[in-house]
């Protein structure tokens, strides 16, 4: 597979995982303050959006490299 | 990087352990009312989640770099070249992934980051660095709870935190105005570096951002983080190859060892740029440093402002060359076992000895006493030797290596860390080597004794003593 590819499609599964990971942070502190809760929330949130936008530019870069021509590809 | 394990409950009502190593035998330390036990639970925890969030925050960061540098990837130009339409989904994909403000925000590293900065934009793995210093803050605030209490540090966290520039600048001279400089100092100084890293990173300063940035995750800044002045430029004026001479030792100066003893010599030597080097009865050797003199910032002597922060943050200077050449001149044969004392910035001086391999394979140093200094970042050649680092968590000196009382990460697991407060304590006042000699003898009595337990063989009578004034150059 393209390297691109791959690495836009690894970062986007590490982006989720962060996004769980964050998750797991907020439950680890007991009686959170708003301000923390609403912060990891709101970070969170984004990170798993974050992780879509990368998953689709996975994809529209690994549309683009099967359909460019091979010469285009190699030089 | 998770913190370890704090160690467990001691007597003494004082102190505040920031991060202490098996020597100390366990030392946890409150100085407020509660359950001493849910509280030091309640610190490790938020310490913890600090740590979590600073490693999150560098990864997404990396995540960041690598997506806006696909962008510039000059293979996908080739590909974009050959099928414009799907390259343009493909790059409308990509742009929307490193811009999108709900998702990584703007996610460029380098000089577009610093332009970024410049107008606001902010990235998602900087607003995670912040909530991490936040926790770090929340973790500072159990030991001090009247960070959160008074209206000055708590209106100055929100601001900081919130990004609201102007306020911050307002409330900070506000603070100023109604209780001096020297109150509102003291009173931001346990936080001091949270708050400095949080503005940095979110300020529309772009040269910043790095220090902001290694204060948050654990890493020595190679800028100072209120302007980004690279560390380079400010030290570029302490030069010289290091000098030593003898001169008469002044009165006062203890006939035989422990620590008190050590930091009291320090203390008669002043910090005109003298040191002292003691020969005790069983042929063991100990060196004093004392710290920065005022003054001029830049002078013929090492121990300057100048010197001060290239001790601090690198780690060979004139004062570390002039050290060495004093211990030279002593005659301490190679071998020989060394403990170095030093306060503020000869603490710093001594733990760069103590960190160069070529000094370590002459001298085996065996132990070192740093009060009120700079040096989580330094590290010694020899993994045996013993460090104590004695800091009051209102004096800000300690934290000008970017690492201060609300530090998160575990950097010495194994040295002696005696992190202390005490509500009376003022800085600059609470630096002085005269305060922190008072704070050992009156205050911290079974972290002395540990500290003199680990010293039992430098505690011997001085068979021989001289006292070297340095230079930063030999005399021409």
């Amino acid at each position: 597979m393209n390297p691109t590819v791959s690495r836009l499609r690894a970062d986007a599964a590490e982006l989720a995982e962060l996004a769980q990971r964050l998750k797991v942070v907020a439950a680890s502190v007991p009686d959170p303050p708003p301000w923390l809760t609403a912060a990891l929330a709101r970070h969170s949130a984004r990170c798993t959006l974050a992780s879509t936008h990368l998953a689709q530019a996975a994809r529209a870069a690994n549309r683009l490299d099967r359909e460019a021509p091979r010469s285009a590809v190699l030089r | 990087m998770i913190p370890s394990e704090h160690p467990a409950p001691c007597a003494s009502p004082y102190a505040a352990g920031r991060r202490s190593g098996e020597h100390a035998g366990g030392c946890e330390h409150r100085h407020h009312d509660g359950d001493p036990a849910r509280q030091e639970a309640a610190e490790r925890t938020l310490r913890r989640a600090a740590a979590e969030l600073a490693a999150i925050a560098d990864r997404i960061r990396a995540i960041s770099e690598r997506t806006s540098a696909t962008l510039t990837d000059p293979r996908m130009a080739r590909r974009a070249a050959a099928r414009p339409w799907s390259a343009a989904e493909a790059y409308t994909a990509l742009l929307r992934a490193a811009t999108h403000p709900r998702g990584l925000g703007f996610a460029f590293g380098g000089l577009p980051a610093r332009l970024g900065g410049m107008v606001g934009l902010e990235s998602l793995g900087r607003h995670v660095a912040v909530t991490s210093l936040r926790l770090r803050i929340a973790a500072v605030a159990v030991g001090h709870p009247e960070l959160l209490t008074d209206p000055g540090t708590s209106r100055l966290i929100d601001a900081v935190t919130g990004d609201r520039d102007i306020a911050t600048g307002t409330i900070m001279r506000a603070m100023i105005a109604e209780r001096g400089a020297s109150e509102a100092m003291s009173a931001v100084a346990p936080i001091a570096m949270e708050v400095l890293a949080a503005r940095a990173l979110l300020d529309e300063n772009p040269f910043n951002d790095g220090a902001g940035w290694a204060i948050a995750t654990g890493r020595q800044p190679d800028a100072e983080p209120l302007f980004g002045l690279a560390t380079r430029a400010i030290t570029r004026w302490d030069r010289g190859e290091g000098a030593a001479a003898p001169v008469a030792p002044p009165p006062g100066l203890a006939e035989h060892g422990g620590v008190l003893s050590f930091l009291g010599n320090v203390a008669v030597l002043g910090t005109d740029g003298r040191v002292l080097l003691q020969e005790l009865d069983n042929g063991r050797y100990v060196v004093h440093a004392p710290g920065m003199g005022f003054g001029r910032p830049i002078n013929d002597s090492p121990q300057d402002f100048v010197g001060a922060g290239r001790n601090a943050m690198l780690g060979d200077s004139p004062y570390v060359r002039a050290l060495a050449k004093a211990i030279a001149a002593f005659g301490v044969p190679q071998g020989a076992r060394v403990a170095l004392v030093g306060h503020s910035e000869g603490g710093a001086a001594v733990m760069n000895l103590a960190q160069n391999p070529a000094f370590c394979a002459r001298y085996h140093v065996t132990h070192v006493v740093a009060v009120g200094s700079p040096i989580d970042f330094k590290v010694c050649a020899d993994p045996a030797t013993w460090v104590a680092s004695i800091t009051n968590q209102h004096d800000i000196v300690p934290a000008l290596d970017g690492v201060g009382t609300g530090g998160c990460f575990d950097l010495h697991p194994d040295w002696y860390v005696v992190d202390y407060t005490h509500p009376s304590h003022r800085f600059p006042q609470c630096h002085s080597i005269a305060v922190y000699l008072a704070d050992l003898r009156d205050l911290l009595t079974d972290e002395r004794r540990a500290i003199d337990t680990e010293l039992s063989a430098y505690q011997g009578a001085v068979v021989r003593g001289q006292v070297y004034r340095l230079h930063d150059r030999e005399a021409r």
